[in-house]
């Protein structure tokens, strides 16, 4: 599903990833671990081609990212959801609309959209509050939200970028149960997280950066 | 799943819903625009639809170069027809008419303020005139060849080259049509300026948004299509607005107007707005909102990228 070809990812003369080599296969989940300033969330945007390595190559799918074209690009983030630890979520939109937001994107059928909406928002354990407004929703509520939003389109790879890092324990559990369940559906799920007893809590593949350099893969 | 042939029409339907609910959001600050955009478009508007009114109420004979023949007091009837023959056989006269001296002294008592002066006169002063239609320029030398022999014409007493207010008033308007165009053509392209000012406002605003769009894999036609729906319902509605300016702009320019010419002792029909005054601002108005939005929409954006 997700394949790193010796990526080297250089700003000026900083390097942030350094050749870089991994793979993932599809319906697997690791974790993405590492001080800040590791590398995490630069490997994190490489994978929705917020970044492009100066070196090396990066797969998803069939995709090759550096080879993407314009129009390519679009489709190919419809394949792909992303939670951030700040769920980003538009305060002058409902829940429901924020959820909705990458099915009107992706131009689905507006009939299609409620059941779509209502599905992920039931996932998250959240239907009860469809017409608030984020600011209306506690911290983990908001996640959870969001979490909803990266997942309504039933995407192929789900990222995750610290999801937990604004909650407390009991509800970075119901978190990560949430993206377990994901993984139990097929999609394949890469959270970076610097929580180490969170990780350690899981089976779970371990991919660990240093400096920009892959340490640990297994 | 993904919306198929009714996709497009849908997504043009969403894309004018979010345009009004950006609108809604701040409707103060839109108002503000369309009424600008709607003075702005009135102006020109306004101005020539005045200009035209003064045009068409200025007698085509009073701006065409012409001749004044004053025939003396004991020349005949006979002598006054014959005369007009002679000028109706030139080649660079275009028209003749023979005033005589009793339709001469009723115009003047029709004239505002005259009516009393006029009736004071035991016999009628004015003397019977030959009124020519010349092709020609009024200080040219064939005009100038036409006062002469004329005047030495035992029948006539007085020539008179007509160049008067009107014609001036002709070139003026002239003038003032082109300036007119050239403030339209101005003003278009300073609504277009703040069309694109006020959408590029709109756009930074909505950064984080248009962000989180890219990101879950909204096109940019997908984001920019509502902010150019946006230009293009201030821009309806600025011209709507306009058009009623015009309107009302004609009735109350012309009114004065026809007032002033009636001065004159000439015809003084009210002119007002034409359907083609009022559809203009409208066309213009809503093509320049929707380019003014697209330029906007179109230049890049930090979270665009």
């Amino acid at each position: 599903m997700i394949s790193f070809e010796n990526v080297t990812k250089r700003y000026g003369t900083r390097i942030a990833l350094d050749e870089v080599s991994f793979s993932l296969d599809a319906g697997e989940m690791a974790f993405l671990v590492g001080h800040s300033g590791a590398g995490k969330s630069t490997l994190l945007r490489h994978l929705v081609c917020l970044e492009a390595p100066s070196e090396g190559r990066v797969m998803v799918g069939n995709f090759d990212l550096r080879r993407l074209s314009a129009s390519q690009l679009p489709m190919f983030r419809r394949k792909v959801g992303v939670v951030f630890q700040d769920p980003q979520l538009l305060p002058d939109r409902t829940v429901y609309e924020n959820v909705a937001l990458p099915l009107k994107a992706a131009g689905f059928d507006r009939k299609v959209i409620p059941g779509r909406v209502n599905a992920a928002l039931e996932q998250v354990e959240l239907s009860h509050v469809v017409d608030a407004l984020p600011g209306e929703l506690s911290s983990g509520q908001r996640q959870r939200v969001g979490i909803a939003r990266a997942v309504v389109h039933k995407p192929a790879l789900l990222l995750a970028d610290e999801p937990t890092g604004n909650l407390d324990p009991e509800l970075s559990k119901k978190i990560m149960k949430l993206f377990t369940q994901f993984r139990n559906h097929g999609v394949t799920v890469l959270i970076a997280t610097h929580e180490q007893a969170l990780v350690e809590a899981q089976p779970f593949r371990v991919l660990r950066l240093d400096q920009g350099r892959l340490v640990e893969s297994g | 799943m993904l919306g198929s042939k009714h996709g497009g029409a849908i997504a043009h339907v969403e894309a004018s819903r979010e345009a009004v609910r950006r609108l809604a959001n701040d409707p103060l600050r839109h108002t503000v625009g369309v009424l600008v955009m709607a003075l702005m478009l009135a102006l020109p508007g306004v101005a020539w639809v005045a200009l035209r009114a003064l045009d068409v109420m200025l007698p085509v004979e009073a701006t065409t170069p012409g001749v004044s023949i004053f025939v003396g007091q004991d020349v005949s009837e006979e002598d006054i027809s014959a005369l007009a023959d002679e000028m109706v056989d030139r080649s660079d006269v275009l028209a003749v008419e023979i005033v005589g001296r009793d339709q001469g002294l009723q115009a003047l008592s029709q004239l505002a303020g005259l009516g009393d002066l006029v009736g004071a006169f035991e016999t009628n002063p004015l003397p019977d005139v030959v009124r020519l239609a010349i092709d020609a320029l009024p200080g040219s030398e064939q005009m100038q060849a036409l006062s002469l022999s004329l005047e030495s014409d035992p029948r006539v007493e007085f020539v008179r080259i007509d160049q008067g207010l009107s014609n001036e008033m002709r070139n003026a308007l002239v003038l003032g049509q082109r300036l007119v165009l050239i403030l339209g053509a101005m003003v278009l392209a300073a609504i277009v300026l703040v069309v694109t000012g006020a959408t590029r406002i709109e756009v930074t605003r909505a950064r984080a948004e248009l962000a989180l769009v890219d990101l879950v894999g909204g096109t940019q036609r997908y984001a920019r299509r509502p902010f150019v729906y946006m230009g293009l319902v201030q821009g309806l509605a600025g011209g709507l607005l306009a058009s009623a300016f015009v309107y009302g702009g004609a009735i109350l320019v012309g009114q004065p107007l026809s007032r002033l010419l009636t001065l004159y002792g000439e015809s003084a029909a009210l002119v007002g707005a034409t359907p083609v005054d009022l559809v203009v601002p409208v066309v213009c108005g809503t093509l320049l909102g929707g380019l003014g939005a697209r330029i906007a929409a179109r230049l890049p954006t930090v979270a665009w990228t």
